[in-house]
C-alpha cells in the first residue's frame, strides 16, 4: 500500500469519519469560508459560461447528423446560435481511455493523461488531475466563490463527485469548484436529521453508520470542510420542495436539468458544468435507453437555455459550451454497434458546439480539432489562460 | 485403408454436423442424431459391463455360441465399430443401416422395422425425418424445463436496466427479483435436464423424460458423476462465450472502414459458419458423457433394486435382460456401525455434491451474462443456450 493511501486513511479517519458527523450542521456550513480563494482577486466582470458534458458517450450520428438525430433542439435550433465543431477527436495516445471520467478530465483540464483509480479498484474512476481545472483557473484568476463554480453530477456516478480540483502545488483545493448532486443531498439530510434528534438508540447509531458510509466516498478529503452556507439553503430548498424521501424530485439527467435550473436561480454560478450521463445504460443492451437519453439531455437543453433566457444577469451573458465526453463504438458486427465505447476509432470522434454572446453565429466548422481544446478556450471565454492546457483556443467560435 | 475411411467418414460426419449447427432446422437435426449416438453410447456402457461380469466368471472361455449382439458390440469392438460409427447412417443426413445390415440395432425395433429392406432415397429421408422428430421431441422436453428460466433472465435484464434507467426506485427489486428466480430455477432444472434427456435418448420415448422417479435415482446413484458434468458444462462453456462474445472486437479490423453492410454480414456468417466447428463437438461430447454417466447410474439403480423392471423404458429392459444385467444384486448387510458410517458419508458427499454443481452451473450462467453484458445478442442470447439446448451458433445482427 502506498504512503499516500495510508494518509488517505488516517485522514479519513481522523476528518471525515465520526468526528466529522459530531459537529452538526450549523458548523459545516461555517465552513464554507475555507471555500474562498486565499487571495483577494479580482471581481469577474466576463460572461457566465456553462459546460454541457453531452455525456455517457454519444456518437456524432445520433446527435449531429440531421437525418439520424435524437437532439433536434441542439442540431436545429442551437447550433443556429453558435459555431458547431463536427470533427472534434479525442487524440490516439497508447493507453489513454476514451471513457466518461477520462472524458471529463480531458475537458476540464485541457490535458490528455493516463488516468488509475486512486485505489487502483476495478472499475472505479476516482482520478486525480495533475494540472488546474478550469474552474481552479477561474477562482486563483478572480475572486469567485466556491459556491458559483459547480459541477452538477448524476446519482449513478459518485466517483465523478471528486473532480473539483486538482493536485497541483499552485492550484489545488484552495481553488476547488463546488458539487450539486443526490449524494450531496444525502449527506446534507442526514446531518441536518441526526442534528434534529429525528432518531435516538439504534436507529441514530445506523444513520450515523450510513452517513460515515457516504462520507467515506469523499476519497479527497473534502467533505470535512462543509458544503457552504450557500449551499446549505440550497438544499433547505429543495428539501421543502422534495422532502426526505428522494421519490419526489426528478430523475436521472432530468435531475441534472432541474439541479442546473436552481442553481441559476439561487446561486448564479459564473462557471458550471453538467455531466449528463444516460445516454450510456446502452452499456447493457436497449438501445432504446441510448437515444433516449440524447433526446432527454436535448430537452435539458432546451429548459435550461430557457432559464437562462429568463433569468437576468444570464441573458445575453452566458456562453453554452456542449460537447461529449466520448464517442462510441461504431461495430457493425454487433447487434447494438454502439453498446461500448472501447477506445475504438469511433470512440474518439466527438463534437462541440458553442453559443452565445461573442461566438459565431451559424458557422459549421469541419477541420479536425481536438478535445482538449475546450479548457483553452473556456480560458479565452472567461478571462484566464490555462497554462497547462494542451489545447490551443477554438479560433472559429469568436466572432 | 480401413483408418483412411475412419477418417473420412469421421471428418464427413464433423463437417455435416458443424454444418446443421448454422441453422435452425439443422440443429433440431442434430440434436435428433446426437440422441441417438447417446443410445449406443448408454448400451455400450452396460455392453462392456455385462462383458467384465463374463469375464469375470469365465463364461466367455467356456460359451461356444456366438454372443449376444449387444455383447458382441462390446466384445468384437472393432468389428461392431464399423456397423455403429463407420458407416454413413452415423451421419445425421445418411440413412440407418437396415436391422439386416447391422446385425443389430440400437433403436427399438417400432421404429425402424418399417425401414427394412427399402431404396437408399427412402432411408435418407426416413433417416432424416427420424433424426428430426427426435431432435424435436429431445429440444421440446428440454425447453419445457429450460426455457422458463431464460425466459425470466431475458425479462429480468431488461426490467431490471429499464427501471434503473428511469431511476424508479420503488420497484427497484422487481428486475434482480425475476433475474435471481431465473437463476435459482435454472440451476434447480439443470440438477435434472442432462440425465433426463440421457434417459429420453436411451429409452427412445419422450414420455420418459419425465419420469423423475427413475432420473433422481439415476441422478443419486451418480452425483459424483454429475458434479463433474456441471463442470464440464462450464469448462465447455468458456470458448462458446468467448466466439459468441469475439464480434465486439470485429471493427478493429484494418479494412473495416471500408467494408459495406453487406460485406460485413458476410464475415460475421463465415464466422460464425466456424464456430460451429468448436460448438458442435463440444455439444456431441457433452451430450454422450451425459449418457455415460447415466449409463452407469441406471444400471447402478436397477442392481440395486432401486428401480424396477417396470420402471424402464422397452429397450432399456430388453437390453438389460439381453445382457442378463437386469437382476438385483443381493448383496450382504454390513454391521450397523457401518452402515451408519457410510450412509453419513454418502450423504455429506451428496451435500457437497449437490453444493459444488449448484456453484458450477452458476459458473455456467454467469457465463451468459458477462457475455451478454459484451456483446448483446437480444433475444437470442437468452433464450438459446448451445450446450444445453439447440446446438444454434449464428448471431447475426
Amino acid at each position: 500500500m502506498s504512503q499516500g493511501m495510508d494518509r488517505r486513511q488516517f485522514l479519513s479517519r481522523v476528518v471525515g469519519g465520526a468526528g466529522a458527523i459530531a459537529v452538526g450542521p450549523e458548523l459545516f456550513a461555517q465552513s464554507a469560508e475555507s471555500g474562498k480563494p486565499q487571495h483577494s482577486g479580482a471581481d469577474y466582470r466576463g460572461p457566465n459560461v456553462i459546460v454541457v458534458r453531452f455525456g455517457g458517450g454519444v456518437r456524432r450520428r445520433e446527435t449531429i447528423d440531421p437525418d439520424e438525430t435524437y437532439a433536434p433542439f441542439l442540431l436545429h435550433d442551437l447550433a443556429k446560435r453558435g459555431t458547431l465543431y463536427t470533427a472534434m477527436t479525442i487524440a490516439q495516445i497508447e493507453g489513454l481511455a476514451t471513457s466518461h471520467g477520462e472524458g471529463t478530465l480531458n475537458i476540464l483540464t485541457g490535458k490528455y493523461d493516463k488516468y488509475t483509480d486512486v485505489d487502483n479498484q476495478f472499475l472505479r474512476a476516482r482520478f486525480e488531475p495533475k494540472v488546474p481545472t478550469i474552474f481552479e483557473y477561474l477562482r486563483k484568476t478572480y475572486a469567485v466563490p466556491a459556491h458559483q463554480t459547480l459541477i452538477i453530477n448524476s446519482e449513478d456516478r459518485t466517483d465523478e463527485e471528486f473532480y473539483t480540483f486538482s493536485n497541483s502545488h499552485t492550484y489545488g483545493v484552495d481553488y476547488r469548484s463546488t458539487v450539486l448532486s443526490l449524494y450531496r443531498y444525502k449527506t446534507y439530510l442526514l446531518r441536518e436529521q441526526i442534528a434534529a434528534g429525528m432518531w435516538t438508540g439504534d436507529v441514530l447509531r445506523e444513520k450515523q453508520k450510513e452517513l460515515a458510509e457516504l462520507t467515506q466516498l469523499d476519497h479527497r478529503m473534502t467533505d470535512a470542510q462543509g458544503q457552504g452556507r450557500e449551499i446549505a439553503a440550497f438544499w433547505s430548498d429543495w428539501r421543502r420542495d422534495y422532502g426526505d424521501s428522494g421519490f419526489k424530485n426528478p430523475r436521472g439527467d432530468r435531475l441534472l436539468t432541474e439541479l442546473a435550473v436552481r442553481a441559476i436561480d439561487r446561486l448564479q454560478p459564473r462557471l458550471m458544468m453538467i455531466h449528463y450521463q444516460d445516454p450510456d445504460y446502452v452499456h447493457w443492451g436497449n438501445l432504446s435507453h441510448y437515444t433516449r437519453g440524447i433526446a432527454i439531455i436535448d430537452e435539458g437543453l432546451k429548459r435550461l437555455v430557457a432559464a437562462v433566457d429568463l433569468t437576468p444577469g444570464y441573458r445575453d451573458n452566458t456562453v453554452f459550451v456542449i460537447v461529449p465526453d466520448c464517442g462510441r463504438d461504431d461495430n457493425r458486427f454487433m447487434s447494438v454497434p454502439c453498446q461500448h465505447h472501447f477506445n475504438s476509432k469511433a470512440a474518439h470522434e466527438v463534437w462541440a458546439l458553442l453559443f452565445g454572446p461573442g461566438i459565431a453565429k451559424g458557422v459549421v466548422v469541419d477541420k479536425p480539432v481536438d478535445q482538449t481544446m475546450i479548457a483553452a478556450t473556456v480560458g479565452r471565454l472567461m478571462g484566464f489562460e490555462a497554462t497547462a492546457a494542451e489545447g490551443d483556443v477554438l479560433q472559429e467560435a469568436f466572432a | 485403408m480401413r483408418w483412411v475411411w475412419t477418417a473420412i467418414l469421421f471428418a464427413w460426419k464433423y463437417v455435416v454436423g458443424s454444418v446443421l449447427c448454422f441453422s435452425l432446422l439443422g440443429s433440431v437435426l442434430v440434436v435428433g442424431w446426437t440422441y441417438r449416438a447417446m443410445q449406443r453410447t448408454t448400451r455400450q456402457r452396460w455392453a462392456s459391463y455385462s462383458l467384465s461380469l463374463r469375464e469375470r466368471a469365465g463364461v466367455r472361455g467356456q460359451s461356444t455360441e456366438a454372443p449376444h449382439p449387444v455383447i458382441a458390440e462390446s466384445i468384437g469392438y472393432s468389428e461392431v465399430r464399423r456397423d455403429l460409427e463407420h458407416l454413413p447412417n452415423s451421419s445425421p443426413l445418411t440413412p440407418t443401416l437396415s436391422r439386416r445390415e447391422r446385425g443389430q440395432d440400437p433403436w427399438p425395433s417400432w421404429i425402424t422395422q418399417w425401414r427394412t429392406e427399402q431404396p437408399t432415397w427412402r432411408r435418407v429421408v426416413g433417416s432424416l425425418w427420424l433424426n428430426a422428430k427426435i431432435g424435436g421431441q429431445g429440444i421440446f422436453n428440454t425447453w419445457v424445463l429450460t426455457l422458463p428460466p431464460c425466459v425470466l433472465w431475458l425479462f429480468g435484464w431488461y426490467d431490471g436496466w429499464n427501471n434503473s434507467f428511469h431511476k424508479g426506485y420503488e420497484q427497484s427489486w422487481v428486475g434482480p427479483a425475476i433475474s435471481w428466480l431465473g437463476i435459482v430455477l435454472f440451476i434447480a432444472v439443470m440438477f435434472y435436464v442432462p440425465m433426463a434427456q440421457a434417459r429420453q435418448a436411451s429409452s427412445g420415448d419422450w414420455r420418459s423424460f419425465y419420469d423423475w422417479r427413475t432420473v433422481r435415482a439415476v441422478i443419486r446413484r451418480r452425483w459424483y458423476a454429475c458434479v463433474g458434468l456441471a463442470a464440464a458444462y462450464a469448462l465447455a462453456s468458456l470458448p462458446v462465450s468467448v466466439l459468441k462474445t469475439a464480434p465486439l472486437v470485429f471493427d478493429r479490423a484494418p479494412d473495416y472502414a471500408t467494408l459495406t453492410d453487406a460485406q460485413v454480414l458476410d464475415r460475421l456468417r463465415g464466422y460464425f459458419l466456424l464456430c460451429c466447428f468448436v460448438v458442435f463437438p463440444l455439444f456431441v461430447a457433452l451430450r454422450l458423457l451425459a449418457a455415460r454417466v447415466y449409463a452407469g447410474g441406471l444400471l447402478a439403480a436397477v442392481r440395486a433394486g432401486e428401480v424396477a423392471a417396470a420402471d424402464l423404458g422397452e429397450t432399456e429392459d430388453q437390453t438389460l435382460r439381453a445382457l442378463e444385467i437386469h437382476e438385483p444384486i443381493e448383496r450382504s448387510r454390513p454391521h450397523a456401525v457401518v452402515r451408519a458410517a457410510t450412509g453419513l458419508g454418502w450423504r455429506l458427499g451428496r451435500l457437497a455434491g449437490g453444493v459444488a454443481t449448484a456453484l458450477l452451473w452458476f459458473a455456467f450462467l454467469a457465463q451468459i451474462y458477462v457475455s451478454e453484458f459484451l456483446n448483446y445478442h437480444l433475444v437470442l442470447g437468452w433464450l438459446n443456450q448451445p450446450l444445453v439446448q439447440l446446438p444454434w451458433f449464428r448471431y447475426l445482427p
